[in-house]
């Protein structure tokens, strides 16, 4: 009589067994890929809860097929390594492996393990699964679980899918902040905000580089003539830096001591030369202390600010020429008066 | 071969064993049941413990049970190797002339007790190796066979460490057992002194001689040991190795140095022997596992960090039986004293 028929008895309990820490074992694998199913289907806002279904109970059937085959099923050491454990010593084991002897010890030991095993009633073999089985399970049931419940939510259109979150993540992630900075030199001040952070290839909010009293502003250090600026589609970090001029007291500075002015194109004998002594092609309001004239001041980059005011001094002057019976004496007065401070 | 009537004879010869040894020592089951094993199985031992336990009297005891001619060697610093093993003196012959003749030293016996070992210099204690391993003394060249069976029962104090020398790995790899013998408990202390007050004599009678010894040795050796219990037991030793390819975590951390091949062979007789004390004719996981700290705690050289978190041998074997158990899905492991236990029950001992 071979081993094995000792354990007949006991057979089928330990069969059971097999088969049910088989389908614990299967079911987790089943849910663990039921989870990562419908993870997958979520992130690409695929419409697949059938699909997931279908996944984790097809893996669960296969899952416990093979653990129940491959590993659980009750073989003749096994069934005697399992009854061993209730108490018998590894006298079922030591039974099997001397199955084919026949020395006395054998006979001896065979005897034993005989007795030993009919103490054994098939009932002590109780499905008793590991903690570490049953926490798994537990494990990949409540992801299982919780995933289903978001996909179910996300199908509903109650919660964005997981394409949708991480496209927007992205591209939060993609925002480029980039600084621009307008500074001013001394002799003026930046009106506006003057540190900015703006996306990037957007537009900068504008700002005005205003003249402290006793200066004039000349340019922005980019050659940008106009003090108020706007700048549009931001690339990279820049600083802007408003560039102003002191202005230069009118009346006879020219040294000459007749108390008439001379152009200031016709640069005088001071100006003639730079501090290195070396003649000064610039522009004779660069440098040290520039002349105040009216026909100098450009107001937009191309006009000149005495242009301007001689336009306005010819209109009103016709208007006045034309239209002067038709005003009154006060209106009359403050045109004059304008033209004369003018 | 091995009959019936060897497994019989195996039996009741345990039981008269322990009983006649309960005759003179009280409780100390677990020291007695190992020294037992041990010199069933053919290995020395070591006894540690603080004086006044009763180590001596345990091997004289175990000398007048197994009936065998005893030697004590009190170990001393000034001993010398030759006191051990014996010497060559100059004898005038009968014809006149003077010759060397080998005078045999104290360790020509079958059980020596080698009495607080590490206080000898180490190459005092160096001269029971050969004897140990191979039952052999080797004096000026010339080698003469121990008889059998031979055993070194040596004792050592655990405290009192000015002034001694601790065995070297070689000489520690050569005991079979380490066995540790605590202070007995309140109940036997109260036997012991009601027993002393009336007669300090040794009264255990022989249970049996030195060829009787030698049957259950040979009984024992027939025990089967099932492949997986082997590979088991020889997992454990090798889990001991830091590196080795089964080194348990413990081991990595606390062991500088595991235990040797010996220790298997050691494991395996000794476990054949203990499971047919307790009338079995396999070796199960729990003999091994008992049997483990007395084989093993020697044998381990520990780490600075074990000895700095104060982490004892029997700590690391326990945390080794544990991991491998859990390794090789075994059931949890029973407690050693829970082993001994069951050895009592079978041997209709008392609890102490």
């Amino acid at each position: 009589m071979n081993a094995k028929t000792h354990f007949q008895k006991h057979y089928i309990r330990l069969k059971r067994e097999a088969i049910l820490l088989s389908l614990l074992r299967g079911l987790t694998v089943g849910l663990a890929c039921g989870f990562v199913s419908l993870l997958v289907l979520w992130f690409t806002s695929l419409d697949g809860l059938v699909i997931s279904a279908a996944v984790t109970v097809g893996v669960t059937i296969l899952g416990t097929l093979a653990f129940y085959f491959f590993k659980h099923k009750p073989t003749v050491k096994s069934s005697a390594k399992r009854i061993d454990s209730l108490g018998l010593e590894e006298r079922l084991l030591t039974m099997v492996e001397l199955e084919n002897e026949n020395s006395v010890m054998a006979n001896l030991q065979r005897e034993d393990a005989k007795r030993a095993l009919s103490s054994v009633a098939p009932s002590q073999i109780r499905f008793k699964p590991k903690k570490r089985t049953l926490i798994l399970l537990i494990v990949t049931g409540v992801l299982f679980a919780a995933m289903l419940t978001v996909s179910i939510l996300s199908a509903l259109g109650l919660m964005p899918s997981g394409h949708e979150i991480i496209g927007s993540a992205v591209d939060q992630a993609q925002e480029v902040y980039i600084s621009v900075t307008y500074e001013a030199e001394d002799g003026g001040y930046i009106q506006g905000e003057s540190d900015q952070l703006v996306l990037a290839g957007s537009d900068a909010e504008p700002v005005r580089a205003v003249a402290d009293e006793g200066f004039i502003f000349v340019e922005w250090d980019d050659g940008y003539q106009d003090p108020e600026r706007a700048d549009r589609n931001i690339s990279s970090d820049v600083v802007f830096v408003a560039i102003f001029e002191p202005i230069e007291e009118e009346g006879d500075d020219d040294g000459d001591g007749d108390g008439e002015e001379k152009p200031s194109d016709e640069p005088t004998e001071n100006e003639e030369k730079s501090e290195t002594g070396q003649p000064d092609d610039e522009q004779s309001s660069s440098g040290n202390g520039a002349k105040y004239e009216d026909k100098n001041q450009i107001i937009d980059g191309k006009t000149y600010y005495r242009e301007v005011l001689d336009i306005y001094k010819d209109l009103l002057r016709e208007r006045l020429e034309k239209e002067g019976d038709s005003l009154t004496e006060e209106e009359k007065a403050i045109i004059e008066s304008y033209l004369g401070i003018v | 071969m091995i009959t019936e009537q060897n497994l019989e004879k195996f039996s009741k010869q345990c039981e008269t064993i322990f009983a006649q040894i309960g005759r003179d020592v009280i409780g100390q089951k677990e020291v007695i049941e190992g020294a037992v094993i041990a010199m069933i199985a053919g290995g020395n031992v070591l006894l540690e413990g603080v004086p006044g336990v009763g180590k001596t009297r345990l091997v004289r005891s175990l000398g007048r049970v197994f009936d065998l001619p005893f030697s004590r060697i009190q170990f001393t610093p000034d001993l010398m190797p030759a006191d051990v093993t014996g010497t060559n003196i100059i004898v005038k012959g009968d014809d006149g002339n003077s010759k060397f003749e080998f005078q045999p030293g104290p360790i020509f016996s079958n059980i020596i007790l080698a009495d607080e070992i590490n206080r000898a210099t180490p190459k005092t204690q160096s001269a029971l190796l050969e004897a140990m391993q191979e039952h052999t003394v080797t004096v000026m060249g010339v080698s003469r066979k121990l008889s059998e069976p031979f055993f070194v029962l040596a004792t050592q104090n655990p405290v009192e460490q000015d002034g001694t020398y601790p065995l070297p790995e070689a000489q520690m790899d050569r005991f079979m057992f380490k066995i540790i013998v605590k202070n007995p408990s309140l109940d036997e202390l109260m036997d012991i002194v009601n027993m002393t007050q009336k007669t300090m004599a040794e009264v255990a009678d022989a249970a049996c001689n030195g060829d009787d010894l030698l049957e259950m040795r040979k009984t024992a050796n027939a025990i089967p040991v099932a492949e997986e219990v082997m590979r088991y037991a020889m997992m454990l030793c090798s889990a001991t190795h830091g590196d080795s390819e089964c080194a348990s975590e413990a081991a990595k951390k606390y062991v500088r140095l595991g235990a040797s091949p010996r220790a298997g062979q050691a494991l395996i007789s000794a476990a054949k022997v203990k499971a047919l004390m307790n009338g079995r004719y396999n070796v199960s996981y729990n003999d091994v596992n008992a049997l483990a700290y007395p084989v093993l705690r020697h044998r381990m050289k520990l780490t600075f960090e074990a000895v700095a978190e104060k982490v004892s041998a029997d700590e690391i074997i326990t945390m080794i039986i544990e991991e491998l158990s859990v390794r090789c899905g075994l059931a949890a492991p029973k407690p050693a004293v829970q082993q001994a236990d069951a050895t009592d029950k079978k041997h209709g001992r008392k609890k102490g």
